[in-house]
């Protein structure tokens, strides 16, 4: 279709064009992504950023119900006391087969794989990200390694945690190998979707838009990227270490042969705590695009959400002794990684306080994403402040390796990603599909997500404080009252999520064709097509207002007349 | 405004620094506990005159005499023959640990070395306590020809000698040992020597677990009297196994900074063009 020659794309005009223009044949003079070649063929080899989104959206989140099923036979098993449904072995296999697949084949790929995919190159205003056929790579990568870790779990499985702990994880008599080997390939994928928005970033946007006119996700994803590129070849090596330990003998981690159990914990956590910021930091993005969205409003404190995002990958860096406060390394040490571990919250309270001084005299519409984006910073807050409390080293002795710490690393993962997850997918499923979802379940499954996740998980903080050590089979018959507890709220957590799977089924296959924008974003991701067509602009090139965000025009605002 | 190129630069600066940081440079040892403070201080253990100093392509002490398990006496240089690269251990019979984890180690690579022992190579162990006697050397032969499976008349003698002679021969292969009064022991490192058929060092084996295939390469260096490189010093003693520990954690350790250092290298360096691009043609800001 040929845009109006006013030389603005506004998302308004788009979607008046479309409405004007759309037919009800799904006939397009520039088909859609979607439609633009519909053999299996075309999917597999497609270069297409936005489908390569697409399909690691479907891995991903098959990879979320197999962890999702893991983290509930967990759950029932720790009913009752002894033992509930399972042996001793095949619990210790459950928790870690969830750990691994959350963290390493979930959390970690989740939002920069599939809406980082999806929206970077729409946000800069580009045909594609730098290197399509590096993007199609890193998801065959993905899928490589996820099947051997798979293939792995399935075929034994481990029973070492997802830390992978040595010495216990060099002795151990499970199958360790494929495993990490599957975890070690997956990482090859993360460092190459890293680099490829790196330079998208860089080289790719369209004129005029600076960097301090870019989306706010697109900063948080540039920051994430940073993490991936420096970070994974540490814990990649790391990984073919314990293989080599595993299965060669080498004497890495053997103090009996001049090995050193705890350089392990080191390159694991130097790895694994800017990890978390990788699964964290795409969230404050996708929140930053939404609360400006659904306030109506420009984000409160632009550049300080975006520096903010940058200064969390960098003092993610520094922060990874804080796992390590019982390792026997030295109490200055510990004290030096206490502090540099509060300075994220810092970082992160910057950005919480622009959250919500955006909503602050916004004109609020309450639509799903921001159902989720209250529970987010419910959970950031609170996750984070027991953050805070666990980097405290007198403290964190205690409570090191209890629910307390399982607890609230699960507000931040669950109640940060998982939440930032589902905020996107609502609201660019309109964008990635063209078709709506009924708003009311949206609501309704938000409401019972966040209340069962609350349900799973303060009583773990009380059972933490009470002394429930994390991964343990029995335990003594007092704290059952709250395993029960936990076990009821991730009930009701799966049951909101069954929900959010069931509507988003119906509306692709039997939705209705959703506006161009639907929710009147003024996000640049919203200045095409949706479904986008295959080269995602047609015509002339979008017009970008001032700044990003641009809710509110400050000139007008003094006007009387204002909007 | 600070621009983000310089935002950019000072945290690179800061990261690069604290990867050269070495991690003995922090202070705070506040535990008084030995042991930690010499890990921490990078000592080697107490352990001292343990060691192997490697005298490559040197002659052993061909003139010292022993006597091997049948009651034969004679020079060392006797029991060397023409064509054939020998093994040499040193040990002490009433060793409790580590001996008898190096020559069992040993007789696992002789077994599945593709070698023929007493065609390709012959095997000599010496004691270094010199109350050990040839009866001892008997005994302790048969059982490991025994556990190999091969016959009595096989090429590996035990020989056993006095103080002097048995000092003479450690010295010109570079065996540093100790006796400890306390546990009655000898503190010895752990280690095979590969000598040429003429008696010179060619190789040096270290640990407990050799890899049959560079016990095979160091026969075959030695029979043609080449001179091999140890590439790995990890000397392990009697009384704990973590002589050179340091040195080990440092290799790793030098590994670790190197790749660390690469892999924030060519980030940095990426990112330097990058901005500089952008800044040039004005499109950054």
């Amino acid at each position: 279709m040929s845009l109006p020659v006013t030389g603005s794309t506004s998302p308004e005009a788009v979607a008046a064009h479309e409405g004007a223009h759309g037919d009800a044949h799904g006939e397009h003079a520039h088909p859609s992504y979607l439609t633009d070649g519909t053999t299996i063929k075309s999917w597999l080899l497609t270069v297409d950023h936005k489908r390569i989104g697409v399909m690691f959206l479907f891995f991903v989140l098959l990879f979320f119900l197999v962890g999702g099923i893991y983290a509930l036979l967990v759950r029932i098993e720790l009913l009752t006391p002894g033992p509930t449904i399972m042996d001793a072995m095949a619990y210790n296999r459950a928790f870690t087969l969830h750990g691994v697949v959350m963290v390493f084949l979930f959390m970690i790929p989740a939002i920069p794989a599939v809406f980082g995919n999806f929206m970077l190159p729409l946000m800069v205003g580009a045909k594609d990200v730098a290197f399509p056929r590096l993007n199609l790579l890193s998801l065959y990568i993905f899928l490589t390694g996820a099947s051997l870790a798979i293939w792995g779990m399935l075929h034994g499985g481990a029973d070492t945690g997802w830390t992978f702990y040595t010495p216990y994880s060099t002795q151990t008599t499970t199958t360790l190998a494929p495993i990490l080997f599957g975890v070690f390939i997956t990482g090859f994928s993360s460092i190459v979707t890293g680099l490829n928005f790196i330079v998208t970033v860089h080289t790719m946007r369209a004129p005029g838009i600076t960097w301090f006119k870019l989306p706010l996700f697109v900063w948080a994803i540039y920051a994430t990227s940073i993490i991936q590129v420096l970070a994974t070849p540490v814990i990649g090596l790391l990984l073919l270490l314990v293989i080599g330990e595993n299965v060669f003998n080498f004497g890495m981690f053997d103090p009996a042969r001049g090995g050193d159990p705890v350089l392990f914990q080191h390159l694991f956590w130097f790895y694994s705590h800017p990890a978390v910021y990788i699964m964290v930091l795409p969230t404050f993005g996708v929140m930053s695009e939404i609360v400006s969205a659904f306030s109506r409003k420009n984000i409160f404190g632009y550049r300080a959400v975006a520096y903010s995002s940058i200064g969390i990958a960098f003092v993610g860096f520094f922060a990874w002794g804080h796992h390590m406060f019982v390792s026997g390394q030295s109490t200055f040490d510990g004290a030096i990684f206490s502090v540099l571990s509060m300075l994220v919250g810092v970082f992160t309270a910057i950005k919480v306080f622009n959250w919500v001084g955006t909503v602050y005299r916004g004109a609020v519409d309450f639509k799903t994403p921001f159902a989720y984006f209250c529970g987010f910073i419910y959970f950031t807050v609170f996750g984070g402040m027991t953050g805070i409390a666990v980097a405290t080293m007198s403290l964190d002795v205690s409570w090191h390796d209890t629910y307390f710490v399982v607890a609230h690393f699960h507000f931040i993962m669950v109640g940060g990603t998982v939440m930032g997850f589902l905020a996107a997918l609502h609201y660019w499923f309109p964008k990635m599909f063209g078709k709506t979802y009924h708003d009311g379940w949206g609501l309704v499954s938000a409401a019972l997500i966040i209340l069962g996740f609350n349900f799973t998980f303060i009583p773990q903080f009380l059972l933490g404080n009470s002394g429930m050590p994390r991964r343990y089979y029995e335990y003594p018959a007092r704290f059952q009252a709250l395993h029960v507890a936990s076990t009821a709220g991730a009930t009701v957590l799966a049951l909101g999520l069954v929900i959010v799977a069931i509507y988003l089924i119906h509306s692709l296959v039997a939705g209705k064709r959703a506006a161009a924008n639907p929710w009147n974003s003024k996000g640049y991701e919203w200045m095409t097509a949706s479904p986008p067509p295959t080269h995602n602009f047609v015509g002339p090139q979008p017009v970008y207002p001032e700044e990003p965000h641009f809710y509110v025009d400050p000139k007008k605002a003094e006007a009387p007349d204002a909007v | 405004m600070r621009s983000p190129l310089s935002n950019l630069a000072a945290v690179l600066a800061l990261l690069a620094l604290a990867a050269t940081a070495p991690a003995h440079a922090l202070p705070g040892k506040f535990e008084s506990d030995d042991v930690i403070r010499r890990a921490q201080s990078g000592e080697p253990p107490p352990l001292q005159g343990v060691d192997v100093v490697e005298k490559l392509g040197e002659p052993v002490a061909l003139q010292a005499r022993f006597t091997d398990d049948t009651g034969r006496e004679g020079p060392f240089a006797s029991w060397l023959q023409p064509g054939k690269p020998v093994l040499l251990t040193l040990v002490f019979y009433r060793c409790k640990m580590l001996c008898n984890l190096v020559v069992n180690d040993q007789v696992r690579a002789m077994k599945e070395l593709g070698l023929k022992l007493g065609q390709d190579y012959s095997v000599l162990t010496v004691s270094i306590d010199p109350k050990d006697t040839p009866a001892e050397s008997q005994e302790r032969r048969g059982r490991y020809l025994q556990s190999m499976g091969k016959p009595l008349d096989a090429d590996w003698r035990f020989l056993t000698g006095t103080e002097q002679n048995i000092r003479a021969l450690a010295d010109s292969v570079g065996f540093k040992y100790t006796y400890d009064e306390a546990t009655k022991q000898y503190a010895h490192p752990a280690v095979v020597q590969v000598l040429s058929p003429t008696g010179t060092v060619s190789r040096y084996l270290y640990g407990t677990s050799f890899r049959t295939q560079d016990v095979g390469l160091a026969l075959v260096e030695a029979r043609q009297n080449k001179v091999g490189l140890s590439l790995e010093r990890i000397i392990l003693s009697c009384f704990k196994y973590d002589a050179a520990s340091r040195r080990y954690g440092f290799y790793i350790f030098g590994f670790l900074r190197l790749g660390a250092l690469a892999v924030f290298g060519a980030l940095s360096a990426m990112l330097v063009v990058l901005w500089r691009r952008e800044l040039k043609k004005g499109t950054a800001v």
